[in-house]
């Protein structure tokens, strides 16, 4: 084949120069700037507030202590005038649930509140685009329902499945406790559970309470630990339980939060840009020498026996 | 073909076409389910199952559209010329890709009305933020991409003068962004550990998302362009296309399926394969299908230079990412029992048909292939 034929689009390729490379490197100089800016103010911007965590808002559940009289769903449904309804899960009218575990002999039950668990470090928040999700420095994570598009790519991050939708609408929003984030006397269903099973205040004092009822009796609770410490990267909603977390329904969880799993990717943007940028325009620079052309000419040539 | 042909609407639609017009309503009307009655009516999706059919549909169509990106590397990158015809069909694939995949989040999100929201709320940490902005400003890429071909057909020499001034690096914005946005695909399902099943969770899945999708779109670019042929009389390519296509197909192939099966031994996930259950059939069907069998028709010498072979291996690949991304979508995940509804899948198939219906229209009125000099 000639080497006419090579440049079949006469008009785009017949005068490769050296501005076009430069137009090459400004387009790909302009990218790698804009890339770099967004992923350090991503990575800037990761962290703590301002209060430090053991001041934050939190909530302390005993299991043990629970006796089923879902006082604190009751308490949830009208601080937050929410619907009566009957669900086996968590939903967009209702933020909090008590279930009870029984083993198939019955030997061994617990009762587990289901709700937001408030994470140190929420999966929910990083994975929302639009930001509707947030952990504030107070310690809740609250919902910005003017903001959300629907996605439910929180419903889907969320270890705990926490973030509801109310199916039954054609626009839904996504419905979750936000700990009572307006009262300034602690959560509703905190202030309506009589048995002591559930206690509001700062994380910091609710975890020495809860390691003290541990130290306390030895043996009574499962692992002799507090799920939320670490679990997940923390949780701003701690439980203490006698049987075992998973069965309960507490996802196996290490000490590395959600959000941190897709760090890497994170961090790599700018190089995944620079890379295609670079490879690019080292490819272009490249493959456009004379002597490649001809090379080329070669190839194109070899390859006419391709068959119908 | 030298003369430029006054715009064919023409009475005759081919019988292809019409059915697929017949599903586009169909779509339509399933679609209108969901926007009045809502998703929970429409779809089997639920609390725990938030994500479905729709999202691999999504997944599998940006993939697909990334043959606009690499047939464009191909060409303007690396100076292979004689792919200029098949990049152009790969971009206006590719373009149509990317607008039916948009048209599937007006039934995908809760609130698609509120789609703009993308460019007054960021959220940088976000993976699917990273998605959406490459998206939205490749979509732009794209357009500058195309109208060239618009004003050719128009005959608005200036500003087709003026656009193909910046070519060069608009087809590299385009492929950086692509690059970007295919891996920030595959980040996605990073933030999903304890849900998706270890034979895809991988903290390389960025990179199979981005390889992936580079492999499907050799494989579009083949299956379009060789289906074409039968449906635009004046559709040509330089002899060797198909088979160098054909061959590029293979090498990353072979490099995605290399990379999904030794990121499974690295991890000592290997016997997940074997465990016979619902999602190790699903990878050993998406793998044998869509990967081993296309890479060995294409090893064989008798057929690898055979377009009739080189389109079957590039149909297998097709399947093969979409039956990943719907692995990697639903069946991978733990959730709720999850089937599509009969409105999912026909609001779809009906968004898959709305596509080719708009490709074929741009196909017939706009001079897709360059003008050659015998």
């Amino acid at each position: 084949m000639s080497k006419k034929e090579n440049n079949t689009c006469n008009t785009c390729m017949s005068d490769l120069t050296r501005r076009d490379f430069l137009k090459v490197a400004g387009a790909i100089t302009g990218g790698l700037a804009a890339a770099s800016a967004v992923s350090n103010t991503a990575l800037a911007s990761s962290g703590g507030g301002d209060i430090p965590l053991e001041d934050q808002k939190a909530l302390f559940y005993d299991a043990t202590y629970c006796v089923g009289c879902r006082e604190c769903e009751l308490a949830c449904k009208e601080d937050n005038h929410l619907k009566e309804e009957n669900v086996d899960d968590l939903s967009g009218n209702t933020f909090t649930l008590i279930k009870l575990y029984q083993s198939e002999d019955g030997g061994e039950s617990s009762f587990r509140k289901y709700q937001c668990m408030h994470c140190v470090d929420p999966a929910c928040a990083t994975s929302c685009p639009v930001g509707a999700l947030e952990k504030t420095d107070e310690g809740p994570v609250l919902y910005e329902s003017l903001k959300c598009i629907g996605c439910r790519y929180c419903m889907q991050a969320c270890p705990y499945g926490v973030p509801a939708y109310d199916w039954s609408q054609a626009y839904p929003l996504i419905a979750k406790c936000d700990l009572c984030y307006d009262r300034h006397d602690g959560p509703a269903c905190a202030t309506a559970c009589s048995p002591g099973a559930l206690i509001s205040g700062t994380r910091g004092e609710l975890l020495k309470i809860a390691k003290e009822r541990i130290a306390a009796n030895p043996g009574k609770y499962y692992e002799d630990r507090v799920f939320g410490e670490h679990d997940g990267g923390g949780t701003s909603v701690l439980i203490l339980s006698a049987v075992s977390f998973d069965k309960i329904g507490l996802p196996p969880l290490t000490e590395k939060a959600i959000p941190h799993y897709g760090e890497t990717a994170t961090r790599a943007v700018p190089y995944i840009f620079g890379g295609a940028a670079g490879f690019t325009a080292i490819v272009y620079r490249a493959t456009m020498t004379a002597e490649e052309r001809q090379r080329l000419g070669k190839k194109q040539g070899k390859e006419e026996g391709e068959t119908e | 073909m030298t003369t430029i042909t006054i715009p064919r609407i023409k009475k005759e639609i081919p019988l292809s076409i019409f059915i697929l017009g017949i599903i586009a309503v169909l779509g339509v009307y399933s679609m209108g389910i969901r926007w009045v009655q809502g998703l929970g009516i429409a779809t089997n999706l639920s609390d725990t199952r938030p994500w479905g059919l729709w999202i691999s549909f999504d997944l599998a169509v940006m993939a697909f559209s990334g043959s606009a990106f690499t047939l464009a590397a191909l060409t303007h990158m690396f100076h292979r010329y004689k792919y200029h015809n098949i990049a152009r069909i790969a971009l206006v694939s590719g373009f149509v890709g990317y607008i039916s995949a948009a048209a599937a989040l007006t039934v995908e999100l809760g609130r698609p009305e509120r789609l703009w929201h993308y460019f007054f709320y960021w959220n940088p940490h976000s993976p699917l933020f990273e998605v959406g902005m490459c998206v939205i400003t490749y979509l732009l890429i794209l357009t500058l991409e195309f109208l060239p071909m618009l004003f050719e057909k128009l005959e608005w020499h200036s500003a087709h003068k003026f656009l193909h001034y910046f070519e060069i690096p608009i087809v590299a914005a385009g492929i950086i962004l692509s690059s970007g946005h295919q891996s920030s695909l595959g980040a996605i399902s990073l933030a999903l550990p304890l849900k998706l099943h270890a034979l895809w969770y991988s903290p390389m899945l960025p990179l199979i998302f981005f390889i992936s999708a580079m492999t499907s779109g050799f494989a579009m670019a083949i299956t379009v362009g060789l289906l074409g042929l039968r449906f635009f009389d004046d559709w040509h390519f330089k002899p060797g296309v198909f088979s160098g296509l054909g061959r590029l197909l293979l090498v990353f192939l072979s490099a995605t399926l290399l990379l999904k099966i030794g990121d499974l031994a690295v991890a000592g996930e290997l016997g997940l394969i074997f465990e016979n259950s619902y999602q190790s059939k699903m990878f050993i069907i998406e793998n044998l299908l869509g990967y081993v069998l296309p890479i060995i028709i294409l090893l064989i010498p008798k057929y690898k230079n055979c377009r009739l072979w080189i389109f079957r291996a590039g149909i297998l690949s097709v399947m093969g990412l979409v039956i990943h991304r719907i692995n990697v979508s639903f069946v991978g995940l733990a959730g709720a029992e999850y089937y599509p509804t009969w409105q999912e899948v026909l609001s779809t198939a009906g968004l898959f048909s709305i596509g080719v219906i708009l490709f074929w229209v741009v196909a017939k009125n706009i001079p897709l292939m360059e003008e050659e000099k015998e």
